[in-house]
């Protein structure tokens, strides 16, 4: 008996990589914004995209893909206000994978679209991982969770192409280290922005909602991509 | 910085061998640490923590050069002559 060595060298995120290359092409070919916003259970991200409606809405059409591992209730909150959206239960799974977004995606009404966004299930830590063609994975963290998270998420916020810090109303009643905070996101992706927002009072909303216009308007998405 | 445990990797791999032919295999995983390159020096190293401050101009517009892959590399076998 001898030993034999054979490479292989494969990607083991290859076939997930293949449907998330799919998705590029079908957000490139319909001149899309995809956004995949992630964060914890209960950080904001319904609310925020409620509170998109009326300022974004009067200047893009947009619909979500709204992921949960159960139940359709944040579907049927953002449907309640006109945004066309689909619901993608994963029964369990800790984040959406690429296959799921791609076809759910080519279910929406593309050519009537500006932007997509993509609500993840409420997580830190799988959804950063998976490439599932976004234009730019978003970060979402709220007061609530404290100001040291994204040190004990680096992956997240290493990925995201910006953060959104939510509930700042908050604030004044929780020991919440803002400066801390604004620098632990600096120290681990200084290239970002980062928004500070209430969705409740609609404080730092305006600048958010430019920085979608903003990636939405210019189709060089590449320039959001390389950053 | 993919995030794998690899206690539950190595978990995997045993149950998916089962009672294969390759049931007595054992799965031997390699770690390549982050390393990332700095945009304004040109300092390129490994970054402790996942901290991504150049240690030499303490700039934070690094571009990570290493430790995003996750691959199957190669497989080692007995051969029968």
């Amino acid at each position: 008996m001898s030993k034999r060595r054979i490479n292989v060298y494969r990607d083991l995120m290859g076939e997930n990589e293949k449907w998330a290359e799919d998705t590029r092409n079908v957000v490139a070919t319909n001149n899309l914004t995809m956004l995949n916003l992630i964060g914890s259970p209960g950080c904001g991200k319904t609310t925020i995209l409620e509170k998109m409606v009326g300022a974004l809405g009067a200047r893009f059409q947009f619909a979500v893909l709204e992921g949960d591992v159960e139940t359709t209730n944040d579907a049927e909150r953002l449907n309640a206000l006109g945004i066309p959206v689909s619901q993608l239960i994963t029964s369990g799974a800790c984040h959406l994978s690429a296959k799921m977004v791609n076809t759910a995606l080519k279910d929406l009404p593309l050519d009537e679209l500006d932007i997509v966004f993509v609500e993840n299930v409420g997580n830190l830590v799988c959804p950063a991982q998976f490439d599932i063609g976004e234009t730019a994975k978003i970060a979402v963290l709220s007061i609530t969770e404290g100001e040291d998270k994204p040190l004990k998420y680096p992956m997240l916020f290493r990925e995201a192409k910006a953060a959104i810090l939510s509930k700042t109303d908050l604030l004044q009643h929780l020991p919440f280290d803002l400066d801390a905070c604004r620098d632990y996101v600096r120290q681990i992706n200084g290239n970002i922005p980062l928004f500070e927002v209430s969705a409740s009072s609609g404080n730092g909303m305006a600048a958010w909602i430019d920085w979608v216009a903003g990636a939405a308007e210019s189709k060089e998405t590449a320039a959001i991509k390389s950053a | 910085m993919r995030q794998v445990v690899p206690d539950t990797l190595k978990f995997a791999y045993q149950t998916l061998v089962g009672e294969t032919a390759a049931a007595n295999s054992s799965l031997a995983i390699e770690f390549q640490a982050t390393e990332a390159l700095c945009r304004d020096c040109k300092w390129q190293g490994p970054v402790p923590s996942h901290l991504f401050v150049c240690p030499q101009c303490d700039s934070t517009d690094l571009e990570i050069t290493a430790g995003r892959d996750l691959a199957l590399i190669s497989m080692e076998f007995d051969e029968d002559e």
